[in-house]
């Protein structure tokens, strides 16, 4: 089913190698950067559909603990949520979705090139597509120490791919704090997912590097260079999460004031600070609450939980507790909240 | 509780999932065979030996098992066809060792283990695979690898590495000597996968010349000693005769797929298969090919090169399927299904009641499979057992 991919991949593959001077080494490397440009729509469309479901992750919560009893009514309300902000809760899978089949040839491309076996040469014929490229075949599958049509003797390429490969995730994948001492609260569960995802992606391809042909440690070595490159063209690799931090956002602030009722709905927000992080603030309780509360909830500084969609303003963050120093006008009053030097202009 | 069900369904769970059975794919697509049964007979018909994944199994021409052979001390993998000699057999493994075992009763006679090199503990050359059968002269084998070819001394008790010659890229096919005095120096021939034939010399491993083929050689050169020339076929599409002593070219063949085994000479004739399902028959002149004789097959590949006995071409086809063509009209005398891709090779044997074909396969329910000669009937067959 694959072959539709797998051929023209190999095709591609053979076309390379011919073009840079019959190495090996560079024809994956320029394979590999070709297939994920041509593959970058896919990665920024999956990674907006990521930002934007991080973003309701507040909302989210706070949905998740007030109908924590009324799971119908749960799902209901997360629906109506996704439909307000134009969210689909998979659309973030279905570039992934797309893409696996892609890697998925790049690596049988590779592996049918390199012919390593009998078996792979022997149906290699069939998959050429144009004509003149077999006298290519099968690759020259050495280069400097390696064979790349076997696994590294000196470990050296399973380790770049550990690193690489962690590099990669770490990078890109948002620090999700947990809030919750329980531990089985759904934040908790997603912090635990990424983390898990950070250390079992690594190993796992670190074991593939280990098993399989050199050639393909150098796929995924490119591949997560060049993904963390992408990444940061696009902004979004933040060395900061090495760490294990998140870079501060003016959105978070925004939110934290909005939940912690010392901003109400159509208020302004103060513009980015240049000023550090600073401690938690107290969270106050909403004031004028006209009926009960709920721990968590969203609320106006009237008491009256915000509608979904209240502010343009994004709602990222994990815990509107955590966030702090920001700076607002409430009800027409300033706050009490340390001053800025950066209020907006009326 | 509600919220760790729902967080289960998160895209995060969902992209974990998709990457975990992306995974699974990836091992499974690397999975499989790394090849076919490695199948040879002796000179007489007599004794089958076949090398699959972990073992070593000879049968008679009855089908009855004289022995099996395992190496129980590593995880040896034996797919290259062994070399059956009067009272040995030798086998090459995918960890780059020869093995020498007993004809007789499968004993282990010495095991060559390749030297290995190490940097900074690390070990060079382990996975030297040898995925062709190995060639002897006198005292001395040859075989090649990952890496090269390789001679060994074999007179002492245990084998002696005498020199090694280094190719670009791996050899899978059986090296040729040639000791010939009518047609000059002995000679040994090596076709590799660098897409060249290399002439060397056997006592020091020297080259005495070598010919780029424009394509991969995957088997042996067939030598025709009434006209002084090697034959060999590419995954280029060409089969090429070259001069024995200077390897100049003497004439080239194009063919509609790639050619994968060596072509069998008969009366001067060269027959052969190419992976697109063609079969050839294509006379030897004196400046060159004469009229080639061809027919469409299959659509599957014929990866073995053909049998002739008793007037019949017989060929053995990847859509499991074996033809037997009479030589005389061309006519089809039967043609048999065998129930798996017959890539493994095709060999005669002498049943009591005539010629048998053995045909191999990768498939471990129908690894060996013999048929009648006569009618194609299927006389008995062996299946993979561990």
């Amino acid at each position: 089913m694959l072959d539709i991919i797998i051929n023209p991949f190999i095709t591609l593959l053979l076309v390379l190698y011919g073009l840079l001077g019959r190495n090996v080494f560079l024809a994956i490397v320029g394979f590999t950067i070709i297939v994920r440009f041509a593959l970058l729509p896919l990665t920024i469309k999956q990674q907006r559909s990521f930002k934007r479901m991080q973003e309701l992750q507040p909302k989210q919560r706070m949905l998740q603990e007030k109908y924590k009893n009324d799971r119908e009514r749960l799902t209901q309300e997360q629906m109506a949520l996704y439909r307000e902000h134009g969210v689909n809760p998979f659309a973030g899978c279905l570039p992934l979705l797309i893409q696996l089949p892609i890697f998925l040839s790049l690596w049988r491309a590779i592996l049918a090139t390199l012919a390593s076996t009998p078996d792979q040469l022997l149906e290699l014929q069939d998959r050429i597509l144009i004509g003149g490229l077999d006298h290519l075949v099968p690759l020259k599958n050495t280069f400097l120490w390696m064979n790349l049509a076997l696994p590294d003797q000196f470990y050296i390429l399973p380790i770049l791919v550990v690193i690489t490969t962690y590099l990669q995730q770490k990078l890109i994948m948002p620090v999700t704090p947990t809030t919750s001492s329980s531990g089985n609260d759904a934040a908790d569960q997603a912090a635990r997912m990424s983390k898990q995802m950070t250390t079992f992606m690594p190993l796992l391809f670190g074991f593939f590097a280990l098993t399989y042909s050199s050639g393909l440690s150098i796929y995924f070595i490119t591949s997560n260079i060049v993904g963390i490159i992408q990444y940061a063209m696009m902004g979004k690799a933040d060395v900061r999460r090495l760490i294990g931090k998140e870079a501060p956002k003016k959105e978070e602030k925004a939110v934290s004031a909005i939940v912690t009722g010392e901003v109400e709905a159509g208020d302004v927000i103060e513009a980015p600070t240049k000023t550090p992080a600073k401690p938690a603030a107290p969270v106050r309780q909403p004031r004028m609450a006209k009926e009960p509360v709920e721990a968590g909830s969203v609320v106006s500084a009237t008491g009256r939980p915000l509608k979904p969609g209240i502010t343009e303003r994004k709602l990222s963050g994990s815990s509107a507790a955590a966030s702090s120093g920001t700076t607002t006008k409430s009800a027409g009053k300033t706050s009490k909240t340390p001053p800025s030097r950066n209020r907006p202009k009326k | 509780m509600n919220t760790s069900r729902t967080a289960r369904l998160t895209p995060r769970f969902w992209v974990l999932t998709i990457l975990i059975l992306g995974a699974v794919l990836l091992t499974a697509c690397e999975g499989g065979n790394e090849s076919w049964a490695g199948i040879s007979t002796d000179t007489n018909g007599e004794t089958v030996v076949v090398s699959f994944e972990k073992q070593v199994v000879s049968y008679s021409a009855d089908g009855s098992r004289n022995w099996t052979y395992r190496d129980d001390d590593s995880d040896a993998k034996f797919y290259a066809p062994s070399l059956i000699t009067a009272d040995r057999v030798y086998v090459g493994d995918y960890s780059g060792r020869v093995h020498a075992i007993n004809r007789a009763d499968g004993k282990r006679i010495w095991i060559y283990e390749p030297k290995v090199s190490k940097v900074l503990g690390f070990s060079l050359g382990a996975n030297d695979r040898i995925l062709g059968p190995v060639a002897q002269s006198g005292d001395s084998l040859f075989f090649g690898n990952e890496h090269g070819v390789v001679k060994l001394d074999i007179s002492g008790e245990q084998p002696r590495e005498v020199w090694k010659f280094e190719t670009e890229h791996s050899i899978w096919a059986q090296p040729l000597y040639v000791n010939n005095p009518e047609l000059g120096e002995p000679t040994l021939f090596v076709a590799a996968l660098d897409q060249h034939l290399y002439a060397l010399n056997p006592d020091n491993g020297e080259e005495r010349w070598s010919v780029d083929l424009e394509g991969a050689a995957v088997s042996h050169p067939v030598l025709d000693a009434v006209n002084g020339r090697l034959y060999i076929g590419t995954l280029n599409y060409k089969l090429y005769a070259f001069d024995f002593n200077d390897g100049a070219k003497v004439a080239e063949f194009k063919t509609e797929g790639w050619i994968w085994d060596a072509p069998l000479l008969e009366d001067q004739t060269l027959y052969f298969g190419d992976l697109s399902g063609w079969l050839y028959a294509l006379p030897i002149t004196s400046d060159g090919f004469g009229e080639v004789w061809k027919t469409k097959l299959s659509d599957a590949a014929l990866r073995a090169a053909p049998v002739l006995i008793d007037g019949v071409l017989v060929v053995a086809s990847q859509d499991e399927k074996v033809y037997a063509i009479n030589l005389d009209d061309k006519s089809r005398k039967w043609e048999k299904g065998i129930g798996a891709p017959a890539v493994a090779g095709l060999f005669v044997l002498e049943g009591e009641d005539g010629p048998l074909l053995v045909v191999g396969t990768k498939d471990k329910e129908n690894l060996l499979v013999t048929l009648r000669l006569d009618n194609g009937e299927k006389e008995w067959g062996k299946k993979y057992e561990d």
